[in-house]
């Protein structure tokens, strides 16, 4: 028996859509819209006179995982975006079916980084073999930058901390403000390397290297050397913060790969543990496919 | 008084951490252009990463039962959409529908949670993004 859900998606549509209507007609009109917009363009800063970098850090709007919710309890997380009246569907991180971030074998994303000639037969093995030794699908820490933005940071005038509730588990990265150089490769080199920053003018400026070579840039076996040298630049207005990383790896890469610039807004929800990660499904890929990694 | 409903019916929830949600393709391990409705009681639920699953306990005419793992989404993306292991569970012994995409390496009772229908007529839908995409392109 087919669940009739062409007809109650027009239900749900007309429904959101009216209602989409009307709630954005009262909160445009409302009296604290402007209030709010002058609040949120003020940067607190710390007693050193440094951005304050603290709290939680998530996708503005709806993000991932956005939703729709219905009187009866239902909910709807993805593939929802046909329902919503375009307005809505349009806005920046709208729902998840709009990002349209391609990505399955044969398809590389968009930004990817530029191999020299002689790697490309080998990020074309890694690719079609992701399934096999992509570690990150192994809930092993998928490396930096691949972990994207920190979800909660820490920040003090000697340290900034960046925590991250990744779905492989805990992490954190300990960012020395100090002016002390990097720590000497014979510490070892680790899954998230070492990272020292600075501040240029309100920017923090975060460099990381001492990398293993069990991680990837992205996905698509987008691969690296030990010899990986990252730069993340971290910038807060008001309530808002842009982080990209860009990643040098000279032997390997014809130049700098510039990732995506991620528009963040601070967020009162905290993050938690995440559960235990244990992969069960990969014995169960048929054809090694896989998609594009968001981080 | 019209904002106020409103608000209950269409929400979007707002920002939460950046939590990470990729992982291997859904498309690889399940078959989306083949729909499988099932019945059933939800006897449990393995809240982990990557992956959740549900498991459905499905009665035979035997008398017997077979028992469908499905996955669905990471427990970030089921916190972010307000969707509990206890809502999950449904009430004790309630036979829901679950229209499911079945594994594509021939395993049985193996499957991909697309939504999951109450008695009352509520569901939650949770299908996977690879699926827009491939219906976008037409199927494939």
């Amino acid at each position: 028996m087919r669940i009739p859900l062409a007809n109650s998606c027009v239900l749900f549509a007309a429904t959101v859509a009216a209602c989409y209507v009307v709630s954005h007609d009262v909160t445009a009109q409302g009296p604290g819209a402007s209030e709010s917009a002058a609040a949120s363009t003020t940067t607190p800063r710390l007693p050193d006179g440094r951005p304050d970098l603290n709290g939680t850090w998530g996708p503005p709007g709806p993000g991932r995982g956005a939703q729709l919710k219905l009187p009866d309890g239902s909910i709807c997380v993805t593939n929802c975006a046909d329902l919503l009246p375009p307005a809505a569907a349009g806005r920046d991180g709208g729902a998840p079916a709009a990002q349209g971030r391609g990505g399955t074998r044969g398809a590389p994303p968009r930004n990817f980084p530029k191999y020299k000639p002689e790697f490309l037969a080998k990020v074309k093995e890694l690719d079609e073999g992701q399934v096999k030794f992509d570690t990150a699908l192994k809930c092993q820490p998928p490396g930096v930058p691949r972990i994207g933005p920190p979800a909660k940071i820490l920040q003090t005038a000697k340290e900034a901390v960046f925590l991250y509730d990744d779905l492989n588990g805990p992490f954190f990265r300990v960012i020395t403000l100090d002016g002390r150089p990097h720590r000497p490769v014979s510490d070892g080199r680790t899954y998230l390397g070492d990272s020292i920053g600075k501040w240029e003018g309100d920017t923090l400026v975060v460099e990381t290297v001492n990398f293993n070579e069990d991680t990837w840039l992205i996905d698509n076996g987008a691969f690296h050397t030990k010899d990986l040298r990252v730069i993340e630049r971290l910038t807060r207005t008001g309530d808002k913060l842009t982080y990209q990383a860009i990643s040098y790896d000279p032997a390997v890469l014809v130049e700098p790969w510039e990732g995506r610039v991620r528009n963040l807004q601070i967020t009162d929800q905290q993050i938690d543990e995440p559960l235990r990660c244990e992969d069960r499904d990969l014995e169960h890929v048929v054809n090694g496919a896989h998609h594009d990694n968001v981080r | 008084m019209r904002s106020t409903v409103c608000a209950v019916v269409f929400m979007l929830v707002g920002a939460g951490p950046a939590t990470s949600f990729a992982h291997h393709s859904v498309s690889g391990q399940f078959d989306l252009t083949k729909e499988v409705t099932l019945k059933g009681i939800v006897s449990g639920v393995d809240w982990g990463n990557p992956h959740i699953y549900v498991v459905l306990d499905v009665p035979e005419q035997n008398g017997t039962k077979i028992t469908w793992k499905l996955e669905t989404f990471p427990p970030a993306q089921m916190k972010r959409a307000g969707i509990t292991k206890e809502l999950i569970m449904g009430k004790p012994a309630e036979v829901v529908t679950a229209t499911i995409r079945p594994a594509r390496d021939g395993s049985l009772h193996l499957g991909y949670l697309e939504r999951l229908t109450y008695q009352d007529g509520h569901f939650y839908q949770l299908s996977s993004n690879e699926e827009e995409q491939l219906r976008r392109r037409g199927g494939q």
